[in-house]
């Protein structure tokens, strides 16, 4: 098994050159089931961008006891999905999927609404690592903060936004849910009957017009403390 | 929503002023004009950074008003901008009060230090500030929020804001927020934490990620970060007086300067 490191993935394999021409959706058009594999294979936990590293500010809501079992986490996760930086990443990943969009503009943009320093490396260096994975696969895009990476990587399959920002959404849930798995007692049946709950709220969330809003003060101071959290045992 | 108009037009209040900055010998006022609700006043200051004060002579904002308040800061100058008193947001049925600032400044320094907005219930407020740096220019901005009329014992659970941000550097976006609120949010405590007051203040500045880390007050949450030329500040507090005290000592540290003057007299209920 190898581990992305969290600055950037491994180098690509000598055999990338020929498997891009096959992957490559500009060449080849996917089916639509294709595309749905390959969407769902970016947005999985084994996909090597290190999303296990960072819990967005969760951690110090959990070492303060805020959130402390699956009822708090739930309130949590429903917080950032519905109200939280999730919002951003949405509105981010849709314009950054529409066609002939200012990739460079979002990229700053991105960076622009990051609500403290290591989420804005989250940002950078997930992205990097998304990009660089991504382009191994024949995805000609290049190193731009994770949300936008997401979208210009999926710009051109054939699946409508609503489905790629609830799989983000889904994503996203898992990552936070994983993060409270390993740092809590609380079991990781626990944590799936939890994702499970989240569906409805998401399926609804990811067809709502994205906006470049956010409600979530918590999370936010959450992610500022976390650079002085001591100890730690994630990256946000 | 036209629907939802009332059949007699209700009196709206409108609102602009714009004041510009050249270097003549220091900071000199080389444009203003006001214009509807909106005044400018322009106390006399010791020291090299003049300060402006907006006024909006309709006494608080409410659905339908309109506020446009614009600076624009020539090379070499340096102002510190703030407003008359509390901003009140009224219950506002129908549209959104709206509030823009703007503020141009190239290679020049602006402090920019509203007082704070009261949000009262049914309140609806729609605010954008944009400011665009150019070349050297620095900018140190605050802002507060008072959820409702804490003297009164109201605790809000009704009010619509929309409340966006954004800082450019030459064209480039280097901080941005949008802060939104409505009954849904309002009704998930886990969203403040608890807090009915906050407030955020932004450096950017060359150096600003060096800045020492201010003194918490009592009653009030602070947390800092740092990074790539800019610093921001959050504030969680558990009352309209808790957040400026604490919003005050910050402002005192950062701009190295006292207060501007309106603040003392200005103040929550």
């Amino acid at each position: 098994m190898t581990e992305a490191s969290p600055h950037g993935a491994e180098p690509p394999d000598a055999e990338v050159g020929s498997l891009a021409e096959v992957l490559d959706p500009s060449r080849i058009r996917l089916s639509v089931s294709e595309a749905r594999l390959l969407l769902t294979q970016l947005l999985s936990p084994a996909f090597p961008i290190g999303s296990y590293a960072y819990s967005q500010g969760l951690e110090v809501a959990m070492a303060s006891g805020r959130v402390h079992d699956v009822e708090t986490l739930q309130d949590w996760i429903e917080g950032v999905i519905l109200f939280g930086s999730a919002r951003i990443d949405m509105a981010l990943i849709a314009q950054a999927r529409a066609p002939g969009a200012d990739l460079a503009a979002l990229a700053a943009l991105a960076l622009a609404y990051a609500p403290a320093r290591e989420r804005a490396e989250e940002l950078r260096d997930q992205g990097a690592a998304f990009a660089a994975c991504a382009r191994a696969l024949g995805l000609d895009i290049p190193d731009l903060p994770y949300p936008v990476a997401l979208g210009a990587a999926t710009s051109s399959l054939p699946l409508p936004d609503t489905e790629v920002l609830a799989l983000y959404l889904h994503s996203l849930a898992a990552q936070l849910t994983s993060a409270a798995v390993r740092f809590l007692p609380l079991s990781a049946t626990l944590g799936q009957r939890l994702m499970a709950r989240l569906a409805p709220l998401i399926v609804t969330q990811a067809q709502s017009a994205p906006e470049l809003t956010s409600a979530h003060l918590a999370a936010d101071l959450a992610a500022m403390a976390h650079e002085t959290l001591q100890p730690r045992i994630f990256r946000s | 929503m036209l629907d939802a108009a009332p059949l007699i037009p209700m009196q709206r209040a409108k609102g602009r002023a714009h004041a510009a900055f050249a270097l003549k010998g220091g900071t000199r006022l080389a444009d203003l004009r006001q214009q509807g609700s909106a005044k400018v006043l322009l106390p006399r200051v010791a020291g090299d950074r003049p300060e402006l004060v907006f006024l909006n002579t309709s006494g608080g904002l409410t659905g339908g008003d309109l506020l446009e308040l614009s600076l624009d800061l020539a090379p070499g100058t340096k102002l510190s901008a703030t407003t008359q008193t509390a901003e009140r947001a009224y219950q506002s049925p129908g549209p959104a009060a709206q509030v823009c600032f703007r503020a141009r400044v190239q290679a020049a320094s602006l402090h920019w230090l509203p007082q704070e907005t009261i949000l009262f219930q049914d309140s609806h407020l729609t605010r954008s500030t944009e400011i665009d740096l150019s070349g050297e220019a620095e900018v140190l901005l605050c802002e507060s929020l008072v959820l409702g009329r804490h003297a009164m014992g109201e605790t809000l659970t009704r009010a619509r804001l929309t409340d966006s941000r954004m800082i450019r550097r030459d064209g480039v976006p280097v901080w941005a927020e949008g802060q939104m609120l409505s009954p849904e949010t309002l009704s998930r405590p886990v969203l403040l934490g608890g807090a009915t007051a906050f407030g955020v203040l932004a450096l950017v500045a060359r150096g600003a990620e060096d800045i020492p880390r201010p003194p918490q007050t009592e009653g009030a949450r602070l947390e800092l970060s740092a990074w790539d030329g800019r610093a921001l500040i959050r504030i969680a507090a558990s009352s309209g007086f808790a957040l400026r005290r604490q919003m005050a000592a910050v402002i005192t540290q950062l701009s190295g300067r006292a207060l501007p003057r309106v603040w003392a007299s200005g103040g929550t209920p």
